[in-house]
């Protein structure tokens, strides 16, 4: 199964930001660790963006055994308080600015 | 929502916990567990919200502290509203990866993950870590399934169906 990376680095990076590049939307995205259990990751992510419990499954299964899941998509301050509140329970969260994500959006479509 | 635990921990036991809780919380407040920054590009910003991390553990790393000092989980059951269970569940998660970045950092995430160490060829320390880090994450668990039911990652209808066809 390929790997989707969001830190993938492009060659076409530039120092000015292109209107498509301020476009993008900011990417919620969790990594594995070892530590934390499945059921409480499926708890947190169900708390946190009060998802069902079959999409906290998906998006913990997807964290399990592709590494990384992007979980969630939209505005940046959102994603940032996001992040904030999903290291408040000491999971791996980091921002992205990278397309490709395919994280829930802001609607929760 | 409250809940009442009735979780009935022997003494021993119950006393070896609050020491090696007490140990790992004094790790973490001098060195809490990383975790991506933020706001790279605003120090200041990243320093704000670090600092909200840490109070918001401490108080998480205070009340677990708390509800062991005063005898929860020993002979008592203990009455806890959702956001207190929620805090104990966030302390159990801050301890039990301070223990794998510290005692049990020999220990591939492989090995840690599958729950497959060889605990018997392991040094004493090691031993009473990766014992303490299971223990850990059965309390957890444990509280977990009060917050959550559902959140059992291998539950689902289709199970539910099974055990009611498997009965008939």
């Amino acid at each position: 199964m390929p790997t989707f990376d969001p830190f993938e680095k492009h060659s076409s990076e530039s120092s000015t930001a292109t209107l498509e590049e301020q476009d993008l939307p900011w990417n919620v995205l969790v990594r594995n660790d070892p530590v934390n259990l499945m059921n409480y990751v499926v708890m947190v992510f169900k708390k946190v963006f009060g998802y069902n419990t079959e999409r906290a499954r998906k998006h913990m299964l997807e964290v399990h055994e592709r590494g990384v899941s992007c979980v969630w998509t939209g505005s940046r301050e959102r994603a940032e308080h996001y992040v904030h509140t999903l290291h408040q329970w000491q999971l791996r969260a980091e921002l992205s600015r990278q397309q490709g994500g395919d994280g829930d959006n802001e609607d929760g479509k | 929502m409250s809940f009442e635990i009735d979780l009935k921990i022997a003494p021993e036991l119950l006393a070896a916990m609050r020491k090696m809780v007490g140990m790992a919380t004094e790790q973490l407040k001098q060195a809490p567990n990383p975790l991506p920054a933020i706001h790279q590009d605003d120090p200041e910003m990243e320093y704000f919200l670090q600092e909200d991390l840490l109070g918001a553990l401490g108080k998480d790393l205070e009340l677990l502290e708390r509800t062991l000092a005063e005898g929860g989980l020993g002979d008592q059951p203990i009455k806890l509203d959702e956001a207190e269970l929620e805090s104990l569940v966030r302390a159990c998660a801050a301890i039990r990866v301070k223990v794998r970045d510290t005692a049990l950092r020999s220990i591939s995430d492989e090995t840690l993950e599958y729950s497959d160490l060889d605990l018997l060829k392991q040094p004493l320390e090691v031993q009473q870590a990766y014992s303490f880090y299971l223990f850990l994450a059965a309390i957890q668990s444990t509280f977990i399934s009060y917050l959550d039911p559902e959140s059992n990652p291998w539950f689902s209808d289709e199970d539910d169906e099974k055990e009611d066809w498997d009965e008939e």
